[in-house]
Formats: structure tokens, sequence, C-alpha cells
């Protein structure tokens, strides 16, 4: 992290510009054929990588590819995002370091990207707009876990000679520096181990400096929910695979009936870069996901990829579920280009096949605030739509499907109803639902867009109201103000979520043990309840009283502290509601400090009581 | 690694956890007890898996299903729900690391907080051939361990050093607690069945305790 910067960024060019560079070079990452193999015969794991990279490389025969670049120069060239798209997701993906280093930041829609990139890697003048000094940044809570990782990275590729170890030991310096950085200017993310992974690719491609902006990007619209403080919205994501083999395969599904998702883990943490072992594969994955736009992909790839692996996997009987676990938590090694293709293109018809809706209780757990439900989400363009957003303090979503094409708050009909709301229940929730107007919103939102941007836009197709919206729609996305404000609500979604849980499963042991009545069981509640105060980060102690008021305290404190209006509503409703029905308080008790406190706070901010909050009143006096 | 368990023979399924902080070797002492290679380069584990080793304890086959966690703390709701189904449980830490050593008393407060009463422990320091690291005493730990009347080793997955006497010690303690209710019956049983087997008698065990 102290290194001297000029050094590491000469070090780090000379890697990006790598196709020039001999030693670790061309041969590992580019799609044309290469001869120079033979630097690595002195080392056998290289040799093998070589031969596997030569296997894969096989696949695209040397004029596809020369055809396959044309068309990507085309496409670039003109900025058709949809032609790029449909290119990312062909055969190999992009072909290139360098031709991903041009069009995923399209992709992802990183605004004005391409402006602050370096024309000239060789000119070490010109990469000097983003800041690689981090001492001003408080540190981040996670950056020893980071040093970990970080030193048992950059193992399957890309290649090195023995001799050569000085330059995996910058690659993991400026790999550490560029995960630091990012953490330290999103101390509201938490690192989690497989994040690295992704970095490594991001570094690889960009090198330390131009990968910040990708990677917090990211971060910020595509793994929030695998950074948030706990594991519970990565294990949300996990259980939404049953549910969608479901539907795609009974008799898969059936199979692992018994076996927890925990093998997706992995791949689904780091979008497959932690168990693909070959770079061009990975890059490929990439390609596509970045190209739907949607986290949603890596879950239909995962699918995808079991039911790829069905005849491995339909000798094995539901009641192994550790063997399961096992055969599914390993990727076959190494998965050519043209099978992951087959698995991408499998999991492109099950993404037209199957809407999310369908996936029921599993897709219905998952919070607002995900990435699932908030990817490709547009921000409106314009000044207007843009103060309700902030007057709302929150963004738009539909909560019964995707956040989509289909689903997209651009126009001012809908910024009218959501104004109207505002007005007419201040303290609720400010998830509207817009079910009904799905369907009509993607024209009217590609007008607006038009009006905006001054450019003809084809209509999304009906059909493309899934992962794979219209891309020429790619605008805006929304801001870092907005996604860090997401991800904030999404902290206290879970925070909540986790409160209640643990409340409703301490009380259930509680009747257990009343039940039972043994000593032994009354141990085991001591040490569950906790468990349950210390992963909340609070002093565990026992019994009814000290989990009411844990409670209490994380209302109050979100009453007080939370400059979040529709905290008010949300946390009387679900703590009281919880409080009372458990019975660990008093319902008139809940009454009495829910009414003192909403005299209080609305009172300071000269809030009216929503009509919600009128129901649950009345709710509570029943 | 499950493609040869149908055609073992063996006489217990033995499940074993390894727990401890990030970084201290849990997967290198796997690796080398159940591949016999260590690699200085070895990737991060993330969530779990397992190993299989079948071992030889006083003339019985004895298989030994190892499943290596994941450190980071946010992983523990996952590798907590694999303590229940052990038989033995090694937390590891790593002799050049202290706070990985003083780390190890919560470790063993999620093992009573989710692993099976009576669940067999032990105390492992690994990364033993860094002597000049060393930071953590073994008479240190051995307090410790004693004071948990916990059996203790210290080990090196690199140069081997008490990596078998590791798995073995644990193996053994496993075998001597669940005597002749953990052989396998019939033949062909599977994994699971074995295993339920097992657990179905320590569980009995354990609930006719509590009602004296």
């Amino acid at each position: 992290m102290n290194q001297n910067p000029d050094d590491a960024e000469s070090l780090s060019e000379s890697f990006v510009c790598s196709t020039i560079t001999p030693g670790f070079g061309s041969s590992w990452i580019e799609m044309e054929p290469h001869d120079d193999n033979d630097n690595y015969d002195d080392n056998n794991d290289i040799t093998s990588e070589v031969t596997k990279m030569n296997s894969i490389n096989e696949t695209i025969t040397q004029k596809q590819s020369d055809t396959k670049l044309e068309q990507i120069v085309i496409a670039y060239k003109s900025q058709d995002v949809k032609a790029l798209c449909v290119l990312a997701k062909s055969i190999g993906g992009l072909l290139s370091m360098e031709w991903r280093r041009k069009i995923w930041p399209i992709l992802l829609g990183v605004n004005d990207f391409e402006a602050g990139l370096s024309e000239n890697t060789d000119n070490s003048n010109s990469v000097d707009s983003i800041p690689l000094d981090i001492s001003l940044l408080d540190e981040h809570v996670d950056e020893n876990q980071v040093k970990l990782d970080v030193n048992r990275a950059f193992v399957f590729y890309p290649p090195v000679k023995k001799e050569d170890q000085d330059i995996v030991k910058l690659r993991k310096t400026e790999l550490e520096l560029l995960i630091v950085t990012v953490l330290r200017r999103n101390p509201q993310l938490r690192y989690y181990q497989g994040y690295h992974d992704i970095a490594q690719v991001i570094y690889l491609i960009y090198g330390v400096q131009d990968a910040i902006k990708i990677l917090e990007f990211i971060s910020l619209f595509y793994l929030r929910d695998f950074m948030m403080p706990t594991l519970t919205p990565s294990v949300d994501q996990l259980e939404l695979i049953p549910a969608l083999l479901e539907l795609a395969d009974h008799s898969l599904a059936q199979l692992l009936r018994e076996t927890k998702p925990f093998f997706a883990l992995s791949s689904i943490l780091t979008i497959f870069s932690h168990d693909i072992s070959s770079f061009d594969g990975i890059c490929f994955i990439f390609d596509y996901v970045f190209a739907c736009k949607n986290m949603l992909s890596p879950l239909f790839i995962y699918v995808s990829l079991i039911i790829y692996r069905r005849d491995d996997l339909l000798p094995l009987d539901a009641s192994e579920s550790d063997i399961i676990h096992s055969k599914l938590s390993h990727i076959p090694s190494p998965l050519s280009l043209s099978s992951l293709f087959e698995v991408t293109t499998m999991a492109e018809s099950l993404i037209e096949r199957i809407s999310p809706s369908q996936l029921g209780e599993p897709w219905n757990t998952i919070s607002p605030y995900s990435v699932l439900k908030t990817t490709a989400v547009l921000k409106p363009i314009g000044n207007q739509t843009s103060e309700i957003y902030e007057d709302d303090g929150g963004l738009l979503m539909n909560q019964s499907g995707y956040m989509d094409g289909s689903t997209l708050i651009i126009n001012e009909h809908q910024a009218e109803i959501n104004n109207e709301n505002l007005s007419n229940s201040n303290a609720s929730l400010n998830i509207n639902d817009f079910s009904d107007s799905g369907s009509e919103s993607p024209n009217t939102m590609s007008t607006a867009i038009e009006e905006h941007s001054n450019k003809p836009i084809s209509p999304i197709s009906s059909r493309g109201s899934t992962l794979s919206f219209d891309s020429t729609l790619h605008k805006p996305y929304l801001s870092r103000e907005d996604i860090i404000l997401l991800s904030q609500r999404q902290i206290e979604d879970i925070e909540i979520r986790e409160q209640n849980i643990k409340e409703q499963q301490a009380h259930e042991f509680e009747i257990r043990l009343k039940a039972q009545g043994n000593k032994r069981a009354k141990k085991l509640t001591n040490s569950s309840t906790s468990s349950s105060s210390t992963n909340l980060g609070s002093k565990p102690e026992i019994g009814n009283n000290k989990l009411s008021f844990t409670s209490i305290n994380s209302m109050m404190r979100h009453f007080f502290f939370g400059k979040n209006k529709f905290s008010l509503a949300y946390y009387t409703k679900q703590h009281l509601g919880i409080l009372s029905r458990n019975g660990f308080f008093s319902t008139t008790v809940c009454i009495g400090l829910a009414g003192i406190l909403t005299a209080w706070y609305c009172n300071n901010n000269r809030i009216d009581l929503s009509s919600e909050m009128k129901t649950m009143w009345k709710k509570f006096r029943i | 690694m499950y493609g040869s368990r149908s055609t073992n023979v063996y006489d217990y399924l033995f499940k074993l956890l390894l727990i401890g902080d990030s970084g201290v070797g849990k997967s290198c002492l796997l690796l080398r007890f159940a591949d016999d290679t260590y690699t200085e380069s070895y990737i991060s584990t993330i969530g779990v898996d397992f190993k299989i080793r079948t071992v030889e304890l006083e003339g019985k086959a004895a298989k030994l299903q190892i499943w290596d966690t994941a450190g980071q703390e946010r992983f523990r709701t996952i590798t907590s729900s694999y303590y229940r189904g052990a038989h033995g449980i090694i937390v590891v830490y790593d002799v050049t690391d202290q706070d990985s050593f003083n780390n190890v008393k919560h470790w063993f407060q999620e093992i009573d907080r989710y692993a099976s009463e009576g669940v067999n422990k032990l105390l492992v320091g690994n990364k033993n051939d860094m002597a000049d690291k060393k930071v953590v005493e073994y008479s240190v730990a051995k307090e410790f361990a004693d004071s948990m009347g916990i059996p203790f080793l210290e080990t090196s997955a690199k140069d081997s050093t008490n990596v078998e006497q590791a798995f073995l010690t644990m193996a053994r303690q496993i075998k001597e607690r669940l005597g002749g209710a953990a052989e396998k019956n019939g033949g062909a049983s599977g994994a699971q069945k074995a295993n339920v087997n097992l657990r179905g008698q320590n569980i009995s065990q354990s609930t006719g305790s509590g009602c004296c």
C-alpha cells in the first residue's frame, strides 16, 4: 500500500499493455493462436494451464475470431450497445482484454468512464484522474481480511515463470490497494471472502487505477447484497436456486431437495470467478452478466450449470446431501468456452421462460433493496423527477417483479403518482406498487428517454421485460448517492428482519423449553439467546425483558437517529407488532410507547399520521 | 473424492470439522492429511467443503469425512449449521498469529452453542515450522487446552509434522467415545445411514442422562 506509486503504475501498465510484454503476455489472454508457450515449459503448473488455454481456444477458429472482432469494432465505433450485448453473450464473449477494457464500462453504464480512461497507457502521466492516495480516508474494518485473501490470489492465472515471482508480489500489493481503496471510499460496504476474486479479474483487465471506478461501480450495483453486514441477503439469493431449478427441471430439483443450496455460495458470490479456473472462461461469464445487466443472471447460469451436469448428478441419492453438496460445489474443470456457451445459452432460454414472480416465497423474501430487484434500474432523467426522488428519500420499486425495463420509473405520470402517494402518506413505506403499470411503462419510458436524449430508441419488446431488456435504453443508472441511500435502507431492512427472526426463534424456543422443562434445555437457551444478541453487536443477556429491551433500543435508535421518516411506520409495525404478538410486552405498553414516540416524532417533523399507522393503531387496540 | 466412496469398505464413518480464523491453514492441513500434498499458493475457502480419507484404527477401517470451513466471521451462519452433524471438531490457530490464538475461545463457544453435546474437540497450533515468527508459545497453548480438558498439538502442514497425529488422535477419541455404537451395521449402507445410526445413539444417550 505504501509502495511508490510511480513504480506501481509503470508495472501495472506493463501488465495492462501486456500484449507487447514478453513473459506474461498475450498468450494466456488473447483469443489469437500463439506459439510462445515454450516460455512456460519449465513450470509444470503453467504448462498445464497453457495447454488448457489452448484447448479452449480451439473452440473458436481464427477465422471466426476475426469475423467477430470486426463486428465488435463496428459495434464499438458506432456505440451500438445492443449489438455489443449480443456480441458479449455470443461464444467467447468479447474475445480479448483490450475489448473488455473498452466495452465493459459501456455494458455496465459507468458514465463518462471512457473520459477518465487513459487512451495511451504507455504515457504514465495520462493516468492521474483517480486518486490512489487513501491515507486520508479512514481505515476500513475488513482490511486485515483483505490482506489475508490477497495473499492467496493469482493462483490459477496469469501464468508466471518461477523466477518472476516479483511480478506476483507487485500484483498482490496493487490488488490490495485496489480493494482497500474501494472499501475506504464506501465504508457502508463490508468485504467478503471471494470479493477479491472478482477484484482480481477487474484488476487484470484495467490495472489498479482504472479498476477503482469499475470495481466500485460493480460493488455498489451488483455485489451490494453480498457486502451487507451479514450473510443473510446472500443466503436469500441462494434460496432462489432450488426454486428456479424446480421450474426448470423438476427431477433434479427433487434430487436436491434435502441439500441446502450452500454449494452455490462461492460461485454466486464471486460471479463464478472463484470456481472457474480459466481466465477466458471467467471473462466470458462477466461479459454475459454485464450484458444482462441483472444479478439474477448468475443464478440462472448456476441453475443451467446444474442441468448441464444432469447425467452426473441423477445417479446420486437425494439422501446423500453431503455428496451432492461436494459434487455441486466443484465446477468441472476445465470448462471449455463452448461448454460455458452451452450453459449460458441454456440460461438465456430459462430467463425468457421463467419470470421471478413465479418463484413464490423465496422471491418475496428478497428485500426490495436487493440488487436482484434494483439492478438495471434507470434513474429518471431531468430535474423534476430527480427532485421527487430526493423528496421521497428513496427509490421506486415494483414489488411484484423485476427492476427492469418494464418497471423503470421514469415518466412524469408515475412521478406524479408517487408525489401523490407521498403527500397522502408521508409515514408510509416508500415502496409503491406499480405492478399494474408494468406492462405499459416500457414504451412511455422509451419516449421519456427519447425526449431527453433526442436519439431514436426502439421500444422494448414485451418479451424483453426480463433480463434481456432493450440494451439501447442504456442510460444513466442511479447515482452514487442514490445507491448509497439504497444500501443504507437495505442494511436497516436486514437488521429488522434478523431481529424479528431471532425474537421469534427465541420465543418458540422458550415455548419448547416450558414444555420440556428440563435442565439441559435451559442451558441451551442461554447459549442461543446470547448468540442472537452477539450477532447484533449488543451484549448478550438472557430473558424476555432483555429481548424486548433490545428491540425497543433498536427502535428508539432508528426513531431518534434515523433520518428516514418512513422508519417510524416501519419500525413500529415490525417491532411492536412482533413484541405484542409474542407477548414480551403487554399490548398496552406497546401502544403507550409507540404513542409517545410517534407523537414526539411527528410533532418534531410535522408529520401527520398515515393511514397505515391508523390502521395499525386499530389493530393494536383489538 | 466421492468417486472412491462406493468401493471403500469401512467400519466407521466419522465426520470431522475444521474451524478457526481465516488464514491459519485449515485447508492446507486437510490437503496434507487427505492428499499428502502442500502448496504455498492455496486459494481461500468460501463456504464449506469436505475431503475423505480412510484410516485404520486398531484393525478397523475408519472413514474420515473432514469438512473444511471458511474462516471469515460472516460465513459463520453457514458453517455453524455443519457443527451439529460433526463427531469431532478441530480448532486451528496459527502459532505466528496471536489474534488467531486469542480467538480460539470464541471458536470453542461456537462449538458449545451449535455442536452436539459430547462432541470431541482438539486444539491445533499450525505453521509450527516458522520457528522465527512463532509468537504463541507451546506452554501457553498447552495450559489453555489443559484447562479446558482438550488435547493439543502443534502441527505444520508444510513439513507434515503432527498432521497425521492430529487427525488420528481425533479419530481414536471418537471411536472410544462412541464405542461399538459407531460400528457400521450391514455391508453396503451409505454414509448417511451410518451417520444416522451414530447420531441416533448419541442423542439417546444424552437425553437419557438429562432425565436422571
